[in-house]
């Protein structure tokens, strides 16, 4: 099928009307796949004029508009000195400079992309969804939605209250999707602890959220590594990642807890 | 479909296919120094400017280039004979397959970072491979570039 | 200005010639350069490892918009060739025909598309209907042998002079030697040790994907430009598959980027000559990145056995190695890769009383192993310096210790050099030059070897571990390589150096510009070079083997020497004289009573007196492979919690001889590395349990980015063959034969994680970890 319209809506609603009724309209984020996406649409609905590349600061919440970019959440002061550098901490080896230039929150967000650092991040900080049609739901609910309902993505928010938020990863060369990562983010004496990349979407780790909140750092690896399900892929096996789960989640816990 | 840009401070009036990468609309279109090394945004030979920001022209969508601007190294003539020279007097060049791309992330770099060291040196230009020199010459030939310039 | 040694123009560090050129973007690689015009050609590959075609329909892809032309197996010459561009006749087995009824591995050609453009071509690929029939594939390169399902039952397949080829028993070569009676060493060896090692599938991952263009000129003649790194032997193999004469065919390499020996095989070129020889238009084959990766080649993966017999005062006495090498679904280079394994490292301990070499190649439904910078050398030099620190480590000894005592040394030979050469016998060769002990040396002392010690706890559950390994190449191949350099005046001065030699963006034109320039005592920048044009340059073998500074230049040396000679013979009578009263120091020809500067006495041969065209040719037969060494020291840091490995530091000395470019020298040594360190660590071609590449991108097949590697520090140390043009040796490829060793050395000093099999992933590490190897330092 070869892409025959390109459209640009200067609107989410637009854009929602655009794909609604045309099974053969798709979304363009970022782009950054396009010379291998298999070109299963012929209109390409692109939001980058559809005003959705704000970061916006409220009292209590961050507002991230859907195309900002992973290079505007290491540059935009608003997004960098966020839960100490979180955000920007966990795209900052993905690929390159040119590529973060390109790949935007929502795109990765909607794509529901395992592998994506960001996304366990997300819901560490316990993130919601804000979608044109469906409002605004959190994050975990979002990815745990099997049924692809056309919808455009908004923005993701973010709280905006004194948090510390920690990040640990491993890559095979520095540039790369995680073979492992994991976020911890402590708002008084709670603590949110998500890892991804298991290579499964990533997840909430409850039983180490509640030793982390006891303080007990290797309890909260350990009860990680045990609670969640791993698998193997071509960047490690099912048990390496479980082995090394308990010490990438203690890792975080001690430094939110520090 | 019709686009409108502006390549390297001229405008150019081009017919691009809705699903064309800006990267085979410039090729298609003369511009050479953009190269085709990887189709997956991971290898960083044909980055360009795109309203002054680096990004890899094979994961942009043609279109999105409509009215804005597209800088390659046939318009940063003077920094890729600088950054060229001080390639080659560190003999950092080899295949030359990455050079053009290298240019582009490099003028970006320093209009980005004030002074970066090494490490940072390293991280912005991480996206851009290179296969033949392992990078330590490259990364001198950089830095002396970076000095000349200031 | 004069160098040391009297050298003006070798020993200097000169821009590359073309370096501005290709950095401002100057239309210069085979996808530049195609005609415009040119059909676009995409092949149908298969989604089976090992399938027997039963029909190709075509109908559908025909009818579409900008299709030319479907080529099936059944539209071509049934010819056997290998693509493998090596000496003639082919050490490789013809086990190949441009289209076959049979794939044998996925992406393997099934048939090919040539349309107006890209997008129809591939729309048209998609459209091709092509019935297989599924056969089981071998998939497993330890099953291969004698395996019920044979991959080459096909008649007219052969091999060119005896290689061991047994295609029934899915063997594409096999070789064996022995000197001395190395069971019975063993077996009276103080210490034997017995080790298992397995090196991986590697891809080159040149930045400029596979590219070939063709054209008919106006003489009817097909034109070839193509990124390869043999243009003569593309030529002759190309003629010989599409059943023409050599000289109908011409091959033309333009700027190429990086081959590493990725291109030393044909690829798209026999696919666009169906093109345009059917269509009489221009056509042209870029390869996706995805086609790179599943249907080129890859570095043969093998797996080597190891028995060391040694003293216990750190004697070596017997070395075995046995190994099996997978050549996936074609033979390429199948027999001679494995040689080298054996070839290029065991003369290194030529004090053995006994030696023993031996294995076979496998056939796999598996892309085709084929030629990839250090071939055979780093898969041996892994095993062989992973096995010596074992041994250093039962031993109780220092690891450059026993090293030391065991190497190679100057004025001393190795009967395997005699005995091995690639694909025939070697040729006995005294070494003239080898500064391994100042390559050691140096090496230590820049590693901090004896000051830091083996292993450090850096932080707590974090070590350090330094680890080493010695290397040796060659400088071509000995009676086999072969090239020539034609020099030709200009008036005003100026020289065209014709050479056939191939810069596949190493610097040789440079390297060759500057031996000619030295030679004639002229400046490098009036050395107009011209390469790699099967018509219109004299012949080379080709880029590969480490050949080209040490045969190639000595072919521009011979030809500039002969220049010399004509420019004092003409000289003299143009100033009444002698020749041999005569002089020549490049700028004047200078005799008894007066001097004409080249510059007048050029202009003056061409448009004034005893008008005459100075043209000379030096051709130049490898007779010997000096080896270059190297002594490489790693310094690791591994986390014990994860496993990580973070190179911190490498340190590599080597002895190439004179650098004719020190600059470019250097930096083939550090890209070398580099990838060397890739493989160690990171790369690794990997398949489904279908046969299906589970890395055919850039982002599941990680190559070392910038951050990756450390400040690798690359020394040449000061050394002279006198067999060499200005006393150079080969620089190409030993730069990537260490790592591997020195890196899984410096893991195993760490955390005492011996990691055999390659690459030293962190899960690797993890499960090795036991006690710390010994202090024996």
């Amino acid at each position: 099928m070869a892409v025959r319209a390109y459209l640009k809506p200067r609107s989410p609603a637009e854009a929602l009307a655009l794909i609604e009724g045309d099974e053969r309209a798709a979304l363009v984020g970022g782009g950054a796949y396009l010379r291998l996406a298999s070109r299963g649409y012929e209109t390409a609905v692109d939001l980058c004029e559809a005003g959705l590349d704000y970061l916006r600061e409220e009292s209590e919440a961050l507002r991230i508009g859907a195309m900002v970019t992973y290079r505007r959440l290491e540059t935009d002061p608003a997004a960098r000195n966020y839960c100490g550098g979180l955000l920007a901490r966990c795209v900052g080896n993905i690929v390159g400079v040119q590529v973060r230039n390109i790949v935007t929150v929502g795109g990765t967000v909607a794509g529901r992309y395992a592998f994506a650092n960001l996304t366990t991040a997300l819901l560490a900080l316990g993130a919601d969804v804000v979608l044109e049609r469906g409002g605004r739901k959190p994050l975990e609910q979002f990815l745990a939605d099997k049924a692809l309902v056309r919808d455009v993505l908004v923005e993701v928010v973010v709280p905006a209250v004194p948090q510390r938020g920690a990040w640990q990863d491993l890559t095979r060369v520095r540039a790369d999707f995680a073979v492992l990562n994991a976020a911890a983010v402590r708002r008084g004496d709670a603590v949110r602890i998500a890892v991804g990349a298991r290579p499964g979407a990533a997840r909430l780790a409850f039983a180490a959220m509640a030793a982390a909140g006891a303080g007990d750092a290797s309890g909260a690896g350990a009860a990680a590594a045990a609670e969640l399900d791993f698998g193997d892929d071509l960047r490690a096996s099912a048990a390496y990642r479980r082995r090394v789960c308990g010490t990438l989640v203690a890792r975080a816990v001690e430094e939110v807890l520090a | 479909m019709n686009i409108s840009l502006e390549l390297n401070g001229r405008r150019a009036d081009w017919d691009v296919e809705p699903g064309e990468a800006l990267l085979d609309a410039l090729r298609r279109h003369g511009v050479l120094s953009v190269k085709r090394g990887c189709d997956t945004a991971s290898c960083g030979t044909c980055t360009v400017l795109l309203d002054g920001m680096p990004v890899p022209s094979c994961a942009v969508p043609a279109p999105r280039a409509d009215g804005r601007a597209v800088t390659t190294v046939e318009g940063l003539p003077g920094e890729a004979a600088r950054l060229g020279a001080c390639l080659a007097a560190e003999g950092a060049d080899q295949c030359g397959f990455c050079a053009p791309g290298l240019v582009v992330a490099v003028v970006a770099m320093s209009r980005e970072l004030a002074d970066p060291d090494e490490a940072a040196i390293n991280h912005y230009l991480a996206g851009n491979l290179c296969r033949c020199g392992g990078y330590v010459s490259q990364t001198r030939a950089i830095r002396r570039y970076l000095q000349e310039a200031r | 200005m004069k160098q040391a040694g009297g050298m003006s123009e070798v020993g200097r560090s000169l821009p590359k010639i073309d370096a501005l050129g290709l950095v401002r973007g100057t239309p210069a690689y085979t996808d530049d350069l195609a005609p415009r015009e040119a059909l676009c050609v995409v092949a149908v590959r298969s989604p089976h490892a090992h399938a027997r075609i039963l029909s190709i329909d075509a109908t559908a892809a025909l009818a579409l918009p900008g299709v030319l032309a479907v080529f099936t197996w059944k539209d071509v010459p049934r010819v056997a060739v290998t693509r493998a561009g090596q000496g003639h006749p082919e050490p490789s087995p013809r086990d190949r025909f441009i289209l076959d009824e049979y794939v044998r591995h996925v992406g393997d050609e099934a048939a090919i598309v040539a349309a107006e453009t890209e997008e129809q071509a591939r729309e048209a690929v998609r459209a091709v209907r092509v019935e297989y029939e599924v056969l089981a594939p071998v998939l497993d390169f330890e099953t291969s042998l004698d395996n019920p399902v044979v991959l080459h039952p096909e008649p007219e397949i052969h091999e060119n002079f005896p290689i061991g080829f047994e295609p029934r028993r899915n063997v594409a070569s096999a070789y064996s030697m022995h000197v001395g009676d190395v069971d019975a060493v063993v077996a009276g060896a103080e210490v034997v040790l017995r080790r298992r090692y397995y090196t991986q599938a590697q891809q080159h991952v040149a930045l400029e994907p596979h590219c070939a263009c063709t054209w008919l000129d106006v003489h009817g003649r097909l034109n070839v430009m193509s990124s390869t790194q043999t243009p003569w032997h593309v030529r002759r193999i190309m003629a010989r598959a599409l059943e023409r004469e050599v000289k109908e065919i011409r091959v033309v390499k333009p700027r190429i980027g990086g081959g590493f020996g990725g291109k030393q095989m044909l690829h798209g070129e026999l696919y666009c000559a169906l093109a345009t020889l059917r269509t009489g238009r221009p056509a042209k084959m870029v390869y996706t990145r995805r086609e790179v990766f599943e249907a080129t080649n890859t570095r043969h993966p093998m797996r080597l056995d190891v028995t060391l017999g040694a003293d216990r005062d750190g004697t070596l006495r017997a070395i075995d190695l046995e190994v099996l090498s997978d050549t996936g679904a074609y033979g390429e280079h199948a027999l001679t890769v494995f040689m080298v394994a054996g070839a290029k490292t065991l003369p290194l301990y030529n004090k053995v009383e006994a030696v023993r070499f031996g294995g076979r190649t496998v056939y796999t439904n598996r892309v085709p192993g084929g030629a990839y910078r250090g071939y055979g050398a780093i898969q041996g030099n892994f095993a062989l310096e992973s096995a010596l620190d074992e041994l250093a480590d039962e031993l109780g000894l220092d690891p450059v210790a026993l090293r030391e005592k065991n190497m190679i040394a100057e004025g001393e030979t190795s009967p395997i050099f005699a005995i091995m050469g690639e694909g025939t016998e070697g040729v006995e060769m005294i070494i003239e030059s080898c500064k391994l002990p100042e390559c050691i040396r140096r090496g230590k002392e820049l590693i901090g070897w004896d000051a830091k010690g083996p292993r450090r706890e850096v932080a707590p559950g974090v070590f350090r571990g330094l680890g080493m390994a010695l290397a040796m190449q060659g400088s071509g191949i000995p009676t086999i390589d072969m090239a020539a350099a034609t020099l030709k005046l200009n008036d005003f001065g100026s020289f065209n150096l014709l050479i056939g030699a191939t810069d596949l963006g190493t610097g040789s034109d440079t390297i060759l510009a500057q031996i000619a320039a030295e030679t004639l005592g002229v400046a490098t920048g009036d050395i107009i070079v011209y390469a790699s044009d099967t018509d219109r340059t004299p012949f080379d073998t080709g880029a590969y083997a480490s050949s080209t500074t040490y045969v190639s230049g000595h072919a521009v040396q011979t030809a500039a020497l002969k220049m010399r000679q004509e420019i004092l013979v003409e000289g003299a009578r143009s100033l009444g004289c002698e020749p041999a009263l005569a002089t020549f120091d490049g700028n004047e020809v200078r005799g008894p009573d007066g001097a004409i500067t080249l510059r007048d006495l050029s202009a003056k041969l061409l448009y004034n007196e005893h008008q005459k065209q100075l043209m000379t040719t030096g051709s130049h037969l490898c007779e010997k492979s000096p080896p270059p060494y190297m002594a490489a020291f790693a310094e690791v840091e591994v986390d014990a919690a994860t496993g990580e490995v973070t190179l911190v530091d490498y340190v590599a000395v080597v002895d190439c001889g004179q650098a004719i470019n020190p600059n470019l020298a250097l930096v083939q040594v550090e890209g070398g590395l580099a990838q060397g360190i890739g493989m160690a660590l990171w790369e690794e071609v990997v398949y489904g349990p279908q046969g299906h590449l589970r890395t055919r991108d850039l982002m599941s097949y990680k190559i070392p980015g910038r951050e990756d590697i450390p400040s690798i520090r690359a020394e040449l140390v000061e050394s002279h063959e006198p067999s060499g043009p200005y006393g150079a040796k080969s620089v190409g490829e030993i730069g990537i034969d260490t790592p591997p060793a020195a890196i899984a050395n410096a893991v195993a000093a760490a955390v005492g994680a011996r990691v055999r099999e390659l690459p030293v992933t962190p899960e690797k590490v993890l499960n090795g970890m036991g006690a710390p190897r010994g202090q024996n330092r």
